[in-house]
């Protein structure tokens, strides 16, 4: 929510700023100005050139003060590739006082702010982040504290985070006293024992929680129209975190804490619950171990070292104490996570209780190539050359039927909350053999990165990809039941009451499969468009689809009674008058018929997984043998004729894999997460 | 050129290098200033709180590597060649042609290929530019660095400026200048370069009350919302 003052900033750069100098002044000896930049806490910023040709930025001074001078000496020799170096401190013929500075090329964080309107991807605000956190790591190192850190104060060049105007608080002080103005860009980040006075190091951790809250939604935790508005909020209102996930959420309530001594103990412990345990890798892909500890960075690498998992509301001493710990900025290295499966290829992953046996058994069985050969001699003999064939068969087809169901239950039994990211599967997520805590943060951590590899979409762009799944998922529903209408009569299932076999269906019966194909398929590919790349709780996406199967049931219905349609399929099942409700005396569904199929048909399969574009792959026949399998299910236990719930099954889910958007494995690395 | 009897004859490589420097100079004077004007050259521009570019008038430029001796319009510090490719612009637009190996969008040129109007260029061990023509009437074209890459001396982009330059604060300007209430067209009349604003501009001093006046390549332009530099190299 935005208050009619545009805060926190935000003179756009450019906008009708005047300089003294103009380009070509020699007002310094040994530098030419070019150009302005723009105007600092205490003066102008020109690009400069020394008579050598090194580029500077030099930082008129427009009230110098003795007293704060000699408080700069300290941070002259300064170095850390996070913070902006001052080389020298001049003062010109005419007395004025310039401070020469490295010159960093890049945008500041205010004007990527102000690009971003609604906030930064993950990747970029942890970038910015990790960059704030070193630089003011190395300043709290050196009894310095910035005082005035915000987003015009940060710059990034190359991927390298830099902080300026470290030391000069005094100067912004006393030009602030001087003018009797207080900007109200600047209250934004204030922390509230400021105006008490008090000026220690937590008043940066408060600031750069504030600027980490901006990077992630767009807007500061505190906003107002006037300063002693603003002021007050930061004393007494608790900031509204509940739209950021975690674990965003939890640092940024602890940055952000009224108690300056409940905040952060060190500017470092910020980073700890966001970072886990990462693998360098080097530009050539292959992943180094993370060093245990390391002095200082260097620029081009990026590393960490393994962290303790000391919970956040608790202080850590052994990061408070590794003040020299810091993290340099990362380059254009992708950082990721051993998957369990190349960590250690020969863990089994866990599953329900049948799978397991059955998996422990065929382990043993794959140990011993003679029991391995026994096996499959008689499975094959049973199966094709005794009496029983048919009986096997005819087991292995029940229960496969059987465990799907049993799983599909066992699954939403044990499912756990999550992104739409990731493959299709109706089994839960793989569990490694980390400890829980570890698990959970390399699944936040996987799912982070994958939803940060997903490319910012604009809506024009989402509605433009929409309609164009629209359009190819009404063209694969048309197609898929073509090509069922001429191959199910060879399987054997016939539409015409099983009177005989063989018989295809009938113009009216196609009809009603294509056009209730491509609605389902339209009521899955919508919702899962708007849930494309956010995390969503699974129990809610079910919700709306089965919200979505009974309006589909609703148009199958309207379009069977419309086209006075005779289905009577083939029956397979036949319940007592308590099940009169879903089909009537003829074998024709009611409209709870439609009702209850489409109802579960969309309620139990993770629909949202075939649609998103980071599954594994473009087109799955697994997901497609379920669906059906589960229409082929429901039909029987609603009294519907078959075989058209399988058929609706397998087409819906044919049709959305088809027809949804999919990122491939080299799209994806080239939008990787830089840590 | 003249030359004396006893200097040595000019070689071919000093006649290419004349030939390649030589620019038409005509002095004018008007209003009893004179007014230097200039065709076929490069000039800095600096453009208070936005940035510093690299204005090259010429319709055929080359980039390399930075060397005084080999004439290269558009110095780049990185791993490139002295003259690694020449980009020329006609009625149809700009081709780029080949001197070493580079890719355009991805994909290798061998020999010569046309730059539309908003392609990637890569040179050398990872310079990356992009080429744009962001002005739907303007032949001008922008090179921006998306890599760590400067030339030199440092500016922010380089403009590759046909018949006109403008800056402002819409996506189709050349200089892309945010806050400006409106746009500013520095624009070539002949040989002579023109800048027009809206409201009343000041050059070197000298007020323009119809907001157009004519600049040198070592003026200095200011108006209500702006201030701009030009710098001859």
């Amino acid at each position: 929510m935005h208050t009619v003052m545009d805060p926190p900033k935000r003179q756009e750069r450019g906008a009708a700023m005047k300089f003294t100098y103009a380009s070509g002044s020699k007002t310094l000896a040994g530098y030419t100005i070019k150009r302005g930049i723009g105007r600092g806490g205490f003066g102008e910023v020109y690009y400069a050139t020394s008579d050598a040709g090194k580029d500077v930025a030099l930082k008129l001074i427009q009230r110098s003060l003795d007293v704060e001078l000699r408080g700069v000496t300290q941070c002259l020799n300064l170095k850390n590739p996070h913070l902006i170096e001052i080389y020298d401190i001049r003062e010109s013929e005419s007395g004025e006082t310039w401070i020469v500075m490295e010159y960093v090329s890049g945008g500041s964080l205010e004007d990527v702010l102000n690009e971003h309107p609604q906030g930064l991807s993950r990747a970029d605000a942890m970038l910015w982040l990790r960059g704030m956190v070193t630089g003011v790591a190395c300043l709290h190192d050196r009894g310095i504290v910035h005082r005035d850190l915000k987003p015009g104060n940060l710059f990034r060049e190359d991927n390298l985070v830099k902080i300026g105007d470290y030391g000069l608080s005094k100067f912004i002080t006393a030009s602030r006293r001087s003018a009797q103005t207080e900007s109200i860009g600047t209250v934004h980040y204030m922390a509230p024992e400021v105006a008490r006075g008090k000026y220690g190091k937590e008043i940066d951790i408060y600031a750069v929680g504030v600027m980490f809250h901006e990077m992630l939604t767009g807007r500061v935790p505190f906003e107002g129209e006037s300063v002693g508005e603003i002021l007050m909020k930061h004393l007494t209102a608790e900031p509204d975190l509940k739209p950021i996930e975690e674990p965003y959420r939890s640092v940024l309530a602890k940055a952000l804490d009224k108690d300056p001594a409940r905040r952060f103990a060190s500017i470092n412990d910020m980073l700890t619950p966001l970072v886990p345990t990462a693998v360098l890798v080097d530009g050539n892909g292959y992943a180094k171990p993370a060093a245990p500890n390391m002095e200082s960075p260097t620029r081009g690498e990026f590393w960490r070292a393994p962290l303790p998992q000391a919970p956040i509301h608790q202080a850590s001493p052994g990061l408070a104490a590794a003040s020299s710990l810091v993290l340099a900025e990362p380059t254009m290295h992708a950082i990721t996570l051993p998957s369990p499966a190349a960590a250690k290829p020969k863990v089994r992953t866990p599953g329900d209780p049948i799978t397991e046996f059955f998996a422990d058994k065929w382990e043993r069985l794959n140990r011993d190539s003679t029991s391995q050969a026994t096996f499959w001699v008689l499975t094959v003999v049973l199966f094709t050359m005794t009496p029983v064939a048919p009986l096997m068969w005819g087991g292995l087809f029940w229960g496969a039927i059987g465990y799907g169901v049993y799983r599909v239950l066992w699954t939403m039994a044990n499912e756990p909350g999550g992104s739409s990211s990731g493959s299709y599967a109706p089994a839960a997520a793989p569990r490694t053999e980390q400890t829980a805590r570890t698990a959970n943060r390399c699944a936040v951590f996987r799912r982070q990165r994958t939803e940060e590899s997903m490319p910012a979409k604009g809506r024009h762009q989402q509605a433009t990809e929409l309609v164009a799944s629209l359009v190819k998922s009404t063209v694969a529903a048309t197609v898929l039941s073509g090509i069922l209408y001429f191959v199910m009569p060879l399987l054997g299932p016939t539409f015409d009451g099983g009177a005989t076999s063989g018989v295809p269906m009938t113009m009216a019966q196609l009809t009603l499969l294509t056009l209730v194909s491509i609605v389902g398929t339209w009521s899955i590919l919508i919702p899962s468009k708007a849930w494309e790349g956010t995390a969503g709780r699974p129990i809610a996406r079910r919700a709306v689809l089965t919200l979505a199967g009974l309006a589909v049931g609703v148009f199958a219905f309207a379009v069977d009674q419309y086209l006075l349609i005779d289905l009577p399929g083939t029956i397979t099942h036949v319940r007592g008058s308590e099940m009169e409700f879903l089909t009537e005396y003829s074998g024709q569904p009611t409209i709870y018929g439609y009702l209850a199929l489409f109802a579960f048909l969309f309620l139990v399969p993770r629909w949202w997984k075939l649609s998103d574009p980071m599954r594994r792959t473009s087109f799955a026949l697994w997901p497609v043998a379920l669906c059906g399998v589960w229409g082929l299910v429901l039909a029987w236990g609603c009294c519907f004729p078959q075989p058209l719930g399988v058929m609706w099954g397998a087409i819906t889910a044919m049709a959305v894999q088809l027809s949804a958007p999919w990122l491939s494995s080299a799209e994806r690395e080239r939008k990787t997460v830089v840590l | 050129m003249e030359q004396s009897l006893n200097a040595p004859p000019a070689t071919t490589s000093q006649s290419a290098n004349l030939r390649r420097t030589t620019y038409l100079r005509k002095t004018m004077t008007l209003f009893g200033r004179e007014h230097e004007t200039h065709v076929g050259q490069r000039f800095l521009l600096w453009v208070d709180a936005v940035g510093g570019f690299l204005v090259c008038l010429a319709d055929e430029v080359t980039l390399g590597q930075p060397d005084p001796t080999r004439g290269v319009d558009v110095p780049i510090l990185g791993d490139l060649s002295a003259r690694h490719v020449r980009i020329r612009r006609d009625a149809e637009g700009y081709l780029a042609q080949v001197r070493r190996p580079i890719k355009l969008n991805g994909r290798p040129v061998e020999d010569a290929a046309p730059l539309s109007a908003d392609c990637e260029l890569e040179m050398g061990a990872g310079v990356r530019l992009r080429f744009r023509r962001p002005h739907p009437l303007s032949n001008t074209a922008r090179l921006q660095f998306l890599s760590r890459h400067r030339t030199q001396p440092s500016t922010d982009g380089v403009i590759l400026m046909a018949e006109s330059l403008v800056l402002g604060p819409g996506p189709a300007c050349h200089v892309h200048c945010p806050g400006w209430p409106r746009e500013v067209i520095l624009y070539r009349q002949g040989a002579e370069i023109w800048c027009r604003a809206t409201g009343v501009l000041e050059i070197d001093g000298q007020r323009h009350a119809d907001g157009c006046g004519r600049v040198s390549l070592d003026s200095h332009v200011s108006g209500d919302d702006f201030t701009l530099s030009l710098e001859s190299l």
